[in-house]
């Protein structure tokens, strides 16, 4: 009985904490789902990052993209700094222990770029990777 | 102005029956920690009426060498008697009042087997031939039961009507709720007794080789039957709690549907002869201990 009674209290907190109901409906409509949890920090691209030891590993971290991407947010806009952090690969968040920079690391990551009018094409003059066969007839 | 009423009676119970199944896809989806379907809409909302319009855009694909005309029959068939089910719900309004209800009931619920029996003879598959006459065999042993299980409820009510169970005296009929519950999940082919349908070693059951409209019609007449048998449960055994609220059967209708959903998820599939045995050497002697020892207290 404490546990139904415990999951609307999760209900109402995570209600609470989206901003309200309308807010919260606009995010269930945005991610499908809405959960109540400790913030941890924000990235360069304006992505927020929460978690909640209360879930199962895997989902107990998890991310809410900025709203300028509305409904085509990506995992390539996840910061490769939170990238880590969120697949559970280290333990601290870099707002907590800030990740070794070396001199090959980008300083802007570029989110994926396919399907969008930004997209690598190779130059026109590129041999192409896929060739038509053409088969040695007999007929003479 | 009767058929009119029957026509929107017909259309709001196929809406109710595809937004039951978007229910079991919500609910199947709570059980395994995951979302169910939420991309349509909002939160997957508008998901069964997209199915249907998926389903009934697609082509209607006939197997070369079946017997044509059985195998259009037989979703028709189905689709109909489930409906024909339905006419049977006592309702508030005097749309279609029957006396004879509960046997009306039982009677069309019986015929249904043969739209099954119809469907997987017809397509001319050795799956759909199986699975329909595993489900032959298990509806006639179920029924066995049943049968005597619902002749014991009209003795007991003295009618023959589902209403006349509208009074505190369905209390009595409580302790005969597992029983009846093990028969409609038999009956209606769900999980764990779902051997029409059996998809680990008969691709699909009976319905292998449908396609399109023609699967919508025995998805939605199978669902209609299993909404019908909720509401039938809570209508028959919880009519005492309508004093307390006008809209219990509702809500318990709602309870019994998630119920089922729950069985489903939660059993596995039983062994075809256990189910055999179970319905001729178990249920089938307790039932009929339970008519010898229910009437004379009662009557």
């Amino acid at each position: 009985m404490t546990s139904i009674v415990q999951n609307f209290r999760n209900l109402a907190l995570s209600i609470k904490q989206n901003g309200g109901l309308y807010r919260s409906i606009l995010q269930l409509y945005r991610v499908d789902e809405i959960k109540e949890g400790e913030y941890i920090g924000t990235d360069r691209n304006g992505n927020r990052y929460y978690q909640n030891k209360r879930f199962f590993v895997g989902r107990s971290r998890w991310v809410i993209y900025n709203e300028k991407y509305g409904l085509d947010y990506d995992g390539t806009h996840v910061d490769p700094e939170w990238h880590g952090w969120l697949h559970y690969v280290r333990d601290d968040p870099p707002t907590v222990k800030p990740p070794i920079t070396y001199k090959w690391v980008t300083p802007n990551p570029q989110e994926n770029k396919t399907g969008t009018p930004d997209n690598y094409v190779p130059y026109s003059t590129v041999k192409p990777k896929i060739e038509a066969w053409v088969p040695k007839s007999n007929k003479k | 102005m009767l058929i009119l009423c029957w026509l929107l009676h017909c259309l709001l119970l196929l809406l109710s029956v595809a937004f039951f199944t978007l229910f079991e896809r919500k609910v199947m989806g709570l059980f395994h920690n995951r979302l169910g379907p939420n991309k349509v809409s909002f939160i997957g909302l508008l998901q069964p009426l997209l199915d249907a319009f998926k389903l009934l855009s697609k082509q209607n694909l006939t197997p070369l060498r079946s017997n044509k005309f059985t195998y259009n029959m037989a979703p028709h068939m189905a689709l109909i008697l489930a409906l024909f089910v339905w006419l049977t719900m006592p309702t508030l309004y005097t749309m279609l009042s029957m006396n004879y209800s509960l046997v009306m009931f039982f009677c069309v619920s019986s015929i249904m087997v043969f739209s099954v029996l119809l469907a997987g003879w017809s397509s001319n598959s050795k799956y759909s031939l199986i699975g329909s006459l595993r489900s032959v065999a298990q509806s006639i042993s179920y029924e066995a039961v049943f049968s005597t299980l619902i002749v014991l409820v009209m003795v007991l009510l003295l009618s023959f009507s589902i209403r006349s169970s509208f009074s505190m005296s369905s209390l009595i009929f409580i302790p005969l709720l597992p029983l009846w519950i093990i028969c409609t999940l038999a009956e209606t082919h769900r999980a764990p007794f779902d051997f029409s349908e059996s998809e680990s070693e008969l691709v699909s059951g009976f319905n292998t080789e449908y396609s399109g409209a023609y699967f919508a019609f025995i998805f939605l007449s199978e669902y209609a039957v299993l909404l019908y048998s909720c509401m039938l449960i809570s209508m028959l055994f919880f009519s005492w709690l309508i004093p307390f609220n006008i809209f219990s059967y509702v809500i318990m209708t709602l309870l019994f549907s998630f119920l089922f959903i729950w069985i489903r998820i939660t059993f596995c599939r039983f062994r075809y002869d256990m189910l055999m045995m179970t319905s001729w050497k178990v249920l089938l002697p307790l039932v009929l201990m339970l008519f010898v020892c229910y009437v004379p207290l009662f009557i």
